[in-house]
């Protein structure tokens, strides 16, 4: 399925170097989301163009998303490219951001479902807040771990809420009791995806071969980072987060306490995450109770959705 | 597979025994404690609970148990207008009923500890203590007492501590006008405005009103003084200074209490101006110190205490005018500092109110 077209009007050929831009951008992306998307859609049996439009909306959102992300961050590389605003300048990466969230708004509003495109809406809403806060943490090595949660769960969880609620939503299925565990199910996702993600800093479960310490040298402090400091002192912090590997951030680690080595803190972390899992599991459960999906196939469903937890905190193939 | 082993149940505030869970009343062996609560407030409201067996939860010794389900910490909320009624009393020869002035205290604390426990409830049941953090335990969210519990106890409470303020009332009838007129603004903020202290701007009013003016007039009549202008000008300050700490906490939790619809004035103003907001009213607090000092304490002491005052107040200041994000350690940072100064000035006018029982005891001379 290619993602990148819904309309033909997507990415006008008056344009090439808007295209240029998107293909380097589309190209080598997992486009896990739009799996999430298919994982709920095609079980529910939602036409084969809705589940489409719906893909391709969370792709062109999400990287709308990284487009503005990474010119914010001064993020040099983006999927061990260079990224838009490097190559095509910082405005044309605002611009192609843009283009893509105008473009969601004009796909779904000729879909014709008006609540689908408010919920959208809302979506891209948190996710702008989202960023606009992280932004603000920058550079703040205190900040706690649930304030992080607070920032992650409008910024990562938000897209996880969609993927599992708009199928239903574009089925005209507005059951509250439904969307309302469904925006649970989604925000547990989203934390266990980031904190996953954030995870990989400390190349931990680190398969994808990600940056180690690119967070904290980018005056980041990510959720494993306010994990591990949340007991310490200032002057303890200040020591940390000097580190240049993870050899100096263990040894940073275990000046404070002997006991706190990287292994000991990683495991309290899954731990704490664990939790969330339980939480997770147990929505499925109440989940897999409604009536309403009685009619599509709701084993395939509910197998699906069981899994995600290995595979987006625990990296687990699938 | 990833399997749950916590014994979870979702309940619907519709379902029969949504309220027997949160209340505590379910079970005999087992405590249920909510980890997590959708669409609060409305008709939606869904909470998971998650099950534990009596000998699961781990309390604190006895006394820490106690200080916490009182909240110890707030006493000096009411130690504190006590301590300057009998002091400013004291110096002046005016102490002329300390009967009333027991009973009345005996009674005021019980009553207070019984409405803290109310308050803890009330949080429970309205969902409040789940949703904002706080910096002090919970002993009903952590399993250590059952809402259903804590609610008799508060009732209890409340019922003995107004059975020892009779005597006060017999002793001192004037200190019947009084204890209406408070307990008039604790209804309407408590029941018209909905448990308004900590949502909407009456609320705020109302604390004012009833941490200031209100309880250091109750303590004067007690002690047969009658209400004069000295106490009501220090209740106006003292009423003042704890709206501030009541703004702090309340800009702390900007975020969260705009999502869930709270009207009070921070929310009011927004982040931005609720900085200037904060820094305003402490200057206001500055200014009405000067005054009350002016007016009613020694002139050393006014240049005194008011420059050591101003000294200590601009980093907070400073600090409040450079927060940056309604997240991040800068905020708490700010609401320290704020507390800080907050007890700084209890200590200055306690220190103060010493030196002039020092020189009335003749032990030394000014």
């Amino acid at each position: 399925m290619n993602l990148k077209i819904y309309d033909s009007k997507d990415f006008p050929a008056y344009l090439p170097k808007l295209n240029h831009l998107y293909d380097d951008l589309f190209t080598d992306g997992k486009g896990f989301r739009s799996k999430l998307v298919k994982i709920v859609a095609e079980p529910i049996n939602l036409p084969e163009n809705a589940i489409h439009l719906l893909c391709q909306t969370i792709e062109f959102i999400h990287n709308a998303s990284l487009l503005h992300d990474d010119l914010i961050d001064r993020s040099q590389l983006r999927r061990g490219k260079p990224a838009a605003w490097t190559k095509y300048t910082p405005e044309y990466a605002v611009l192609a951001g843009d283009y893509l969230l105008a473009r969601v708004m004009v796909n779904l509003s000729g879909h014709g479902n008006i609540r689908l495109v408010q919920y959208t809406s809302e979506i891209i809403s948190d996710l702008l807040e989202g960023e606009w806060l992280q932004d603000s943490v920058v550079g703040d090595f205190f900040v706690s771990l649930e304030q992080l949660d607070r920032i992650h769960n409008l910024k990562t969880a938000s897209l996880f809420k969609w993927c599992l609620r708009s199928p239903f939503i574009a089925q005209n299925n507005h059951d509250p009791v439904l969307h309302q565990i469904l925006e649970e199910m989604g925000t547990f996702l989203g934390q266990l995806f980031q904190r996953s993600d954030d995870l990989l800093d400390y190349n931990i479960r680190n398969h994808e071969g990600k940056a180690i310490l690119g967070d904290l040298k980018s005056g980041y402090l990510n959720s494993f980072g306010a994990f591990v400091t949340q007991k310490m002192n200032k002057k303890q912090i200040d020591q940390l987060i000097r580190s240049q590997n993870l050899d100096e951030f263990e040894k940073a680690m275990t000046a404070v306490n002997p006991q706190l080595t990287l292994a000991a803190s990683v495991q309290q972390f899954d731990q704490l995450n664990q939790k969330i899992i339980d939480l997770y599991l147990h929505h499925l459960q109440e989940f897999a109770k409604l009536a309403q999906l009685k009619g599509g196939d709701q084993n395939s469903l509910i197998s699906s959705l069981k899994v995600l937890p290995d595979l987006l905190y625990w990296r687990k193939k699938p | 597979m990833t399997e749950s082993k916590r014994r979870l149940i979702t309940l619907k505030k519709t379902d029969v025994d949504f309220q027997n869970y949160l209340m505590g009343t379910f079970s005999d062996q087992e405590i249920a404690i909510p980890t997590q609560t959708l669409n609060l407030g409305t008709q939606n409201e869904t909470v998971t609970f998650e099950i534990f067996t009596v000998e699961e939860i781990k309390r604190p010794n006895y006394f820490i148990y106690w200080l916490h389900l009182i909240k110890f910490r707030s006493y000096l909320f009411f130690f504190f207008p006590l301590f300057i009624v009998l002091t400013k009393n004291y110096v002046d020869d005016s102490l002329k009923n300390p009967f009333s002035l027991l009973f009345t205290v005996i009674g005021g604390l019980l009553i207070y500890a019984g409405f803290n426990i109310r308050q803890d409830v009330n949080d429970h049941v309205s969902g409040f203590d789940r949703i904002f953090s706080s910096d002090t335990a919970k002993p009903i969210l952590k399993g250590w007492i059952s809402a259903s519990e804590a609610s008799f106890l508060s009732w209890f409470l409340i019922g003995i501590g107004t059975a020892f303020c009779i005597p006060s009332f017999i002793l001192e009838k004037e200190l019947i006008r009084v204890a209406l007129v408070l307990g008039v603004i604790f209804v309407v903020a408590r029941f018209a405005f909905r448990n308004s202290f900590k949502t909407k701007e009456v609320g705020e009013i109302a604390v004012f009103l009833l941490a200031g003016p209100g309880i250091s007039s109750a303590f004067q009549v007690a002690l047969g003084g009658g209400v004069d202008t000295e106490i009501l000008a220090f209740g106006l300050l003292w009423g003042w200074a704890v709206l501030f700490l009541v703004h702090l906490n309340n800009f702390i939790c900007l975020m969260d209490s705009e999502k869930f619809g709270l009207e009070n004035a921070m929310i009011k103003y927004g982040f931005d101006r609720s900085k200037k907001f904060l820094v305003v009213w402490w200057l206001g607090f500055i200014f009405l110190w000067i005054m009350h000092h002016y007016f009613y304490a020694a002139t050393y002491m006014t240049w005194f205490t008011s420059c050591l005052l101003i000294f200590w107040s601009i980093p907070t200041l400073i600090k409040f005018a450079e927060i940056q994000s309604p997240l991040g350690s800068d905020l708490l940072e700010a609401r320290n500092k704020g507390k800080r100064n907050f007890y700084l000035m209890v200590m200055l006018f306690c220190f103060e109110q010493l030196l002039y029982m020092v020189v009335k005891l003749g032990w030394i001379s000014l």
